[in-house]
């Protein structure tokens, strides 16, 4: 890699021959890395979708880990004074658990789906700030690597996820978990907030033409909303995680109590992170369920305009409603009664969805394929859910439920319920797109009443345990105080750790179709369109090519794919199929636009990103590692604003392959 | 294709079913749906009827996700109709639940403002969480001094007495990290935040015993956080109190229990309090758990057994046999029960003694020893001690005799 | 050829100074400032490496004679040159601190080195090539993301300064009153540029610059002016300190403990009224208490509000504390925790964690006002 990146300009000098600095011989120390089909390529990439699938494999991965520690809480708790874990370990699971999950796995999984489909979605040819989201991408990986080493470096964090002051303190945790953790959300905090900041742009500015903000795909309109949230949500919750890393690293007082400082604050700074945060998870979904239903139905979404504006006032009251996780807290009877009141206004939006998704449904031509079982799951699952948040909302009924099983089961009824079972619709239905074959829907259906029976009977029962008394995050209960009878908590724990078990083997079932589907060679290359979908990501070869479209279409309709394959009998009003997907692609691509450009691959991304995790082990361990690191970080951001965002194909390792073959094509304008 | 929508509404009526029953569970110490006093009562008249509408509102949403699933399945119909939506079904779609939410949200706030109510407080008790404890204390003014015979502060733990009938108010605090206060079956819970009180009433309509825990994670062992409120009928209280504010009497001499006591002085006066306990010379001993522990408190072990509970009311003093006879006696047995107290046939020496053998192996108490570089050298719970057998024995027959 | 003479010798240099860096780290045992010194002395060198890498120092093959006319090292110096009088002028400021102050000698070192590195690329960058377009260009590409965040950070600090510098020296209710005048002037030269996007931009810039110049001016006066009355006389108390809760005369900034975190968790509000009764409001108690009970080790924040017509103080006593000097000597002293003295209407709040119960104490725990006679809180402490 070149320390400084050679300007690609040459010189005319007096004379007229252009010699000056001549660009092959003269500058640079390392060739720019060039387009190839090994690994190398998807260090260097900036393509969105190659991000994306990585966003999506990495994600998996600490799926699973986030799973394994899942299932090591319910063998604790399988019985009466577990023995499976000690009291610290099981501190350190449930808290990993949950920030493994939170933000390691939905918020990356979304990224991976966000990343991949809303340049498609709306045209484009990729997003905003190619390098940017590049530096995202490998600042959250290196932020979840670097998190999970504090399990072999002393142990991880022990405060929970919610890591209230002033528990989190080096006197009540001297270990080095909450600095890991502190210190890794703040890595992946920047990868949030970059990725939001480059969605808006892309979605703001590089729609195709005609593609109004009302003619969008439902998934992009969630996606944009969520991206909004995190653009004000990630600020607070670094702040927050500043505060403490300067508490515990630097001696600092912010949450001392002896030093006139009130704990609630971190309370108060983490909820306004933490609430926007839970729609930060849930919209995605709901955004992919809205274009899985509709598609499965054969009618457009009912009330898209609401639907989507539904969406955008649920990001709104969001910020409005921190204070009911703390209904306990002390806060006092009028706070309570207003945050009270506004959670329940927030009810009424996010019932507006479940009414649109029934009402699409309604009248259509249902099609039960996996995609679409798991999106009317989420339907069913995150009703329950939401009405199990109805009754948080009614404050003094929620003094007795809060940190009781019964929020562990309404949270999981609607991010895993909800969440994932959307981003499991998303898997299914776009499977195609992205790796050319469909997954086995046999197998699928498997994976799928796996996880429904497996997901119902892990979470339905801590409705009975948290409304039975058991509290949340202890790592034994005693038979002293399960009770009696039918509602004896130790049936019930018995009976979710079972359901957690069965629904292991549901999350198995996908791995299983992954591998069945990619290695088995009785299965088939997808067809273009094998949903008769309605959106523009599937008006592109599968999986599209580097600059997504041949030639970029122009909008006339929501759901313009479909309107392009289907329209009105004039005289039956009957819907007829007048083309066939790849009649319309070969349409659409009979026309192709010249003079397409692509950014180019950089190695800066990667090495920036990996100046970080180096300083934050410094700054843990120390100081003159911390040294070596922004040094590392200074030299890397200088030869990233070095680097032009293009460069001529000469400058290229491997070389461009002849005219025309070049890494990067003509200039022309972005969206 | 089955209907697989059947299933969520059988699932639906069951859940709605177990909710409904919920409330008659028998023996649910910390059952939410079992109010012994009027705050809890308020709360639970509150969440019935809102459980039950979510619980309807619940079943005629599946019902319309399985009708539409068995309904408009693919049967080989027509393309529907492209219609993007009916402004009519939605505005009112949307209106019934703001409708049901206002009728929620009415009888919510007006719980919520009565809940909060203290003008008609009878007796204040200081509640003071620390890892992993509770203690109260009764402060020696106003009412409490003037109506309830506290001519002296009482310091308890583990165990809350307060009198039938009576509107008590919680004064609820914490020394190191945030606790919360947690009888499920007398009021909902409210945080113990440092450097902050927080005030919950708590008022009992039936003798009895009433458990609860800390819910609010604090820390290594959190689990083993636990506490009760104990209700007494108000001759039994006054009792209570008379017995808690007797003068120390000291062990006979000779008797193993007073070894036990000169361990005691020895060894846990450092930082368990013992009213009236003084040392040779006749000083009163005063302990200084601020030199030894992070939170600066360790129970008072001054009447350790008329409580039938100890180490954070983790574990029980009584064996099981006695332990039933108390939680189980009638609301008009009870008080005699309960103040009987903890004698030399009834106490658990199991649990006991392997607490003074090496306490923090049967409840964590810090994570790694090495670790006390970090806290000044203080302890986080009570250390091992290192205490023979004999030594033990003489300490158990010496904590015997604090009733 | 990647590694050109030059830059064999930056490089060079570099690996010294981390081998440097590493030998120190041993040889101090684990002391680091050194070796961080060290550290970032490597990065300047390797950093110098690659510029000279980079131009491959400025190298034309000997024998093209036609590439030697045109090589970047035969160029003619552009001149007009800002740097030589800035290194100069630091030059001066360096030798100024050298006499006069450790504070200006830094900020000259600084400021040499900045107008050298300056001085250097530029002078490499006029010579790059025969244009002075693309020599312009590679001179900002390299320089420019070093040179906008310092700048930018630069005039940051001036404005925070200087504007910081002039509200310590403002009155409290003059303070108040620029502030809104100032925000308003702002607001109006936004709304007018906003309102006039063709507006010259030199002419923006320099009413900007005047601004700016103005506000340094001032800034610079006033530092130099001193700060309030109050404030000088409240950092000579060491109001934080509380030695000795008497009853004398001593000003403190009462706004120093009224933080709003400690008005969020009182314990008790203790209250002297304009006829010098005491009393406390404590939550959870009805009404105006005359005892108050802190619970034992527990930082507890008891807030002094004085509506009498002096200026008073609040005392908290909790016993006495006996002190080993060490050969046989003790020392006995109070412990007491008290608030500065508090104006009229003022209010202060005092944390405290009281170690020993009440009863432990031969002398009652109270709080008290000195100079009130019969102001009198018991505490007890359970």
């Amino acid at each position: 890699m070149a320390i400084i990146e050679r300007p690609s300009t040459e010189i005319a000098v007096a004379g007229g021959a252009t010699v000056g600095v001549k660009p092959s011989e003269a500058l640079g120390v390392f060739k720019r890395p060039g387009a190839s089909n090994s690994w190398r390529d998807w260090i260097v990439t900036v393509d969105h979708k190659k991000l994306g699938i990585m966003y999506g494999v990495a994600a998996f991965v600490f799926f699973i880990i986030g799973g394994i520690e899942a299932l090591l809480i319910r063998l604790q708790l399988m019985g009466p004074d577990g023995k499976v874990l000690s009291a610290d370990q099981y501190n350190q699971m449930f808290t990993m658990h949950a920030t493994t999950m939170v933000f390691l796995f939905v918020m990356p999984m979304v990224s991976a789906f966000a990343n991949y489909f809303i340049p498609l979605q709306i045209g484009a040819r990729d997003v905003a700030f190619p390098r940017i989201n590049a530096f995202g991408f490998w600042c959250w990986l290196f932020g979840g690597i670097f998190l999970n080493t504090s399990w072999f470096l002393g142990g991880a964090a022990d405060g929970g996820w919610f890591m209230y002051a002033p528990n989190s303190s080096t006197l009540f945790s001297p270990s080095h978990g909450i600095d890991f953790w502190v210190l890794g959300l703040q890595i992946t905090g920047i990868a949030s907030l970059t990725g939001a900041i480059n969605l808006i742009v892309t979605v703001l500015n590089m729609r195709a033409p005609g593609m109004k903000l009302m003619r969008m795909p439902i998934f992009t309109w969630m996606a944009l909303v969520v991206q909004f949230l995190l653009l004000f949500a990630m600020p607070v919750i670094t702040v927050a995680l500043f505060l403490l890393s300067f508490q515990r690293e630097f001696d600092a007082t912010f949450f001392d109590v002896a030093a006139g400082a009130d704990p609630l604050l971190w309370q108060h700074l983490f909820w306004i992170f933490g609430h926007p945060e839970v729609y930060i998870l849930i919209l995605p979904s709901f955004g992919i369920v809205s274009e899985v239903i509709p598609v499965f139905s054969k009618k457009p979404l009912f009330g898209y305009p609401i639907v989507a504006m539904s969406g955008a006032a649920i990001g709104f009251v969001g910020w409005g409603v921190w204070a009911h996780h703390m209904f306990a807290s002390g806060l006092g009877p009028v706070s309570v009664a207003v945050f009270s009141m506004a959670t329940m206004a927030i009810a009424v939006p996010t019932g507006v969805k479940i009414v649109n998704w029934i009402m699409t449904m309604w009248g259509g031509k249902l099609q039960f394929t996996t995609a679409m079982l798991f999106a009317i799951g989420l339907v069913v699952q995150f009703t329950i859910g939401g009405l199990s948040g109805v009754t948080h909302s009614v404050a003094p009924s929620d003094t007795q439920q809060t940190d009781t099983y019964y929020i562990v089961a309404h949270f999981h009824y609607v991010l895993f319920g909800g969440a994932i079972f959307g981003l499991f619709a998303g898997f299914y239905y776009w499977w195609p797109k992205m790796f050319r074959k469909q997954l086995n829907e046999g197998l699928g259906k498997v994976n799928f009443w796996l996880m429904v029976v497996g997901m119902n009977m892990t979470f339905g029962p801590m409705h009975i345990l948290g409304l039975q008394g058991q509290p949340r995050r202890m790592g034994v209960w005693t038979e002293a105080r399960a009770g009696e009878g039918f509602f004896n908590i130790g049936f019930w724990n018995m009976i979710a750790s079972i359901g957690s078990f069965i629904l292991a083997v549901g999350v198995l079932m996908f791995i299983i179709n992954i591998v069945y589907t990619h290695k088995s060679k009785r299965v088939p290359i997808a067809p273009l369109d094998p949903w008769d979908a309605r959106s523009l990501e599937w008006m592109t070869s599968s999986p599209p090519a580097e600059h997504n479209f041949d030639a970029i279409p122009t909008v006339n309709h929501l759901d313009e794919f479909f309107h392009r394959k289907y329209a009105e009998d004039p005289n039956s009003h009957e819907i007829k199929q007048v083309a066939s997907a790849e009649e319309v692609l070969a349409d659409l691509n009979s026309r192709p636009d010249e003079h397409i450009h692509m950014p180019s691959r950089s190695y800066w991304p990667i090495l920036v990103a990996l100046a970080l995790p180096i300083i934050c082990y410094g700054l843990i361990y120390n100081r003159l590692l911390m040294a070596v690191g922004a040094a590392f970080l200074l030299l890397t951001m200088f030869g990233w604003a070095m680097e032009p965002s293009t460069a001529s194909d000469d400058d290229f390792d491997p070389p461009a392959p002849g005219e025309g073959g070049g890494h990067t094509k003509e200039l022309a304008p972005l969206g | 294709m089955k209907n697989p929508r059947r299933r969520f509404l059988s699932l639906a009526g069951a859940a709605a079913g177990l909710v409904a029953v919920a409330g008659c569970a028998k023996d649910a110490p910390q059952d939410t749906w079992q109010p012994a006093g009027p705050n809890a009562e308020m709360i639970d008249n509150l969440q019935r009827p809102v459980f039950l509408v979510a619980g309807i509102v619940g079943v005629i949403v599946f019902a319309a996700v399985a009708w539409v699933v068995f309904r408009y399945r693919d049967r080989g119909q027509a393309i529907p109709e492209q219609t993007h939506g009916k402004p009519a079904v939605e505005i009112t779609l949307t209106v019934i639940p703001v409708l049901i939410l206002i009728g929620v949200a009415i009888p919510t706030a007006s719980t919520i403002f009565d809940l909060a109510k203290t003008d008609d407080t009878q007796m204040v008790i200081n509640v003071t969480g620390q890892q992993w404890w509770w203690e109260y204390d009764y402060p020696a003014i106003g009412d409490n001094a003037a109506k309830y015979g506290l001519s002296q502060p009482i310091v308890t733990s583990g165990q809350l007495v307060i009198p039938e009938n009576t509107k008590v108010l919680l004064r609820v605090t914490s020394r190191d990290v945030i606790h919360s206060y947690w009888i499920p079956k007398l009021n909902g819970k409210k945080d113990g935040v440092p450097g902050r009180v927080h005030l919950l009433r708590l008022e009992g309509s039936k003798p009895g015993i009433y458990a609860g825990q800390c819910t609010e994670f604090c820390g290594l062992s959190h689990s083993y956080m636990r506490m009760e409120t104990i209700v007494l009928k108000r001759a039994d209280f006054d009792a209570w109190v008379a017995n808690q504010l007797a003068p120390y009497e000291a062990p006979a001499e000779g008797t193993l229990a007073k070894e036990g006591e000169a361990l005691y002085i020895q060894q846990c006066s450092r930082c368990h309090q013992v009213n009236g306990l003084a040392d040779a010379e006749g000083n009163l001993i005063v302990s200084a758990p601020e030199q030894y522990v992070v939170s600066g408190a360790a129970p008072n072990l001054t009447n350790l057994m008329t409580r039938n509970t100890f180490a954070g009311a983790s574990w029980d003093l009584l064996t099981q046999e006695c332990r039933d006879v108390v939680w189980k006696a009638s609301a008009d047995e009870f008080g005699a029960k309960y103040l009987a107290g903890v004698s030399a046939d009834c106490l658990n020496q199991k649990d006991l003694r392997e607490w003074l053998r090496n306490a923090p192996e049967k409840k964590p108490m810090y994570v790694d020893p090495t670790k006390l570089q970090e806290t000044g050298g203080k302890y986080r719970g009570m250390p091992a001690l290192g205490l023979t057998e004999d030594q033990i024995d003489a300490l158990v027959a010496y904590l015997l005799e604090r009733k | 050829m990647m590694i050109t003479t030059s830059s064999k010798l930056l490089y060079g240099l570099g690996a010294g100074s981390l081998a440097a860096g590493f030998v120190w780290f041993v040889a101090n045992e684990g002391q680091q400032l050194g070796s961080v010194m060290f550290a970032f002395l490597a990065v300047a060198f390797i950093f110098l490496g690659a510029i000279a890498s980079y131009t491959r120092d400025g190298h034309v093959l000997s024998t093209d004679t036609a590439a030697h006319a045109s090589s970047a090292a035969s160029q003619k110096s552009v001149g007009r040159s800002l740097w030589p009088f800035g290194t100069a002028v630091s030059a001066g400021v360096t030798v100024v601190g050298l006499i006069s102050s450790p504070g200006i000698f830094k900020v000259g070192v600084a400021l040499l080195i900045a107008m050298l590195g300056e001085w250097m690329i530029s002078n490499w960058a006029e010579r790059a090539s025969s244009s002075n377009e693309y020599n312009t260009k590679v001179r900002d590409y390299l320089v420019h993301p070093l040179e906008l965040p310092v700048a930018g950070a630069l005039l940051l600090a001036v404005i925070v300064l200087s504007f910081s510098r002039v509200f310590l020296a403002l009155s409290k209710s003059v303070g108040a009153i620029v502030f809104a005048g100032m925000g308003a002037l702002i607001l109006f030269f936004g709304a007018l540029i906003a309102v006039k996007r063709q507006a010259n931009r030199r002419v923006v810039g320099a009413i900007l610059g005047v601004l700016l110049l103005a506000l340094a001016g001032t800034g610079v006066a006033t530092a130099l002016d001193g700060e309030r009355e109050q404030l000088t006389e409240a950092a000579e108390e060491d109001h934080f300190a509380h030695r000795g809760c008497t009853e004398e005369k001593e000003y403190s900034d009462k706004k120093a403990s009224r933080a709003v975190s400690m008005k969020s968790s009182i314990l008790a509000n203790v209250i002297l009224t304009e006829d010098g009764q005491l009393y406390a409001e404590a939550t959870g108690y009805p009404g105006q208490q005359s005892a108050i009970t802190i619970q034992r080790s527990n930082p507890s924040t008891i807030l002094f509000v004085n509506e009498s017509s002096e200026a008073r103080r609040m005392v908290l006593s909790y016993g006495k504390v006996v002190e080993d000097l060490g050969d046989g000597v003790e020392r006995e002293s109070a412990l007491e925790a008290c608030t500065s003295k508090v104006e009229k209407g003022g209010q202060q709040a005092v944390t405290v964690v009281v170690p020993k119960p009440s009863s432990a104490s031969d002398e009652p725990f109270t709080i008290t006002v000195p100079g009130v006679e019969g102001a009198k809180i018991d505490v007890f402490v359970p």
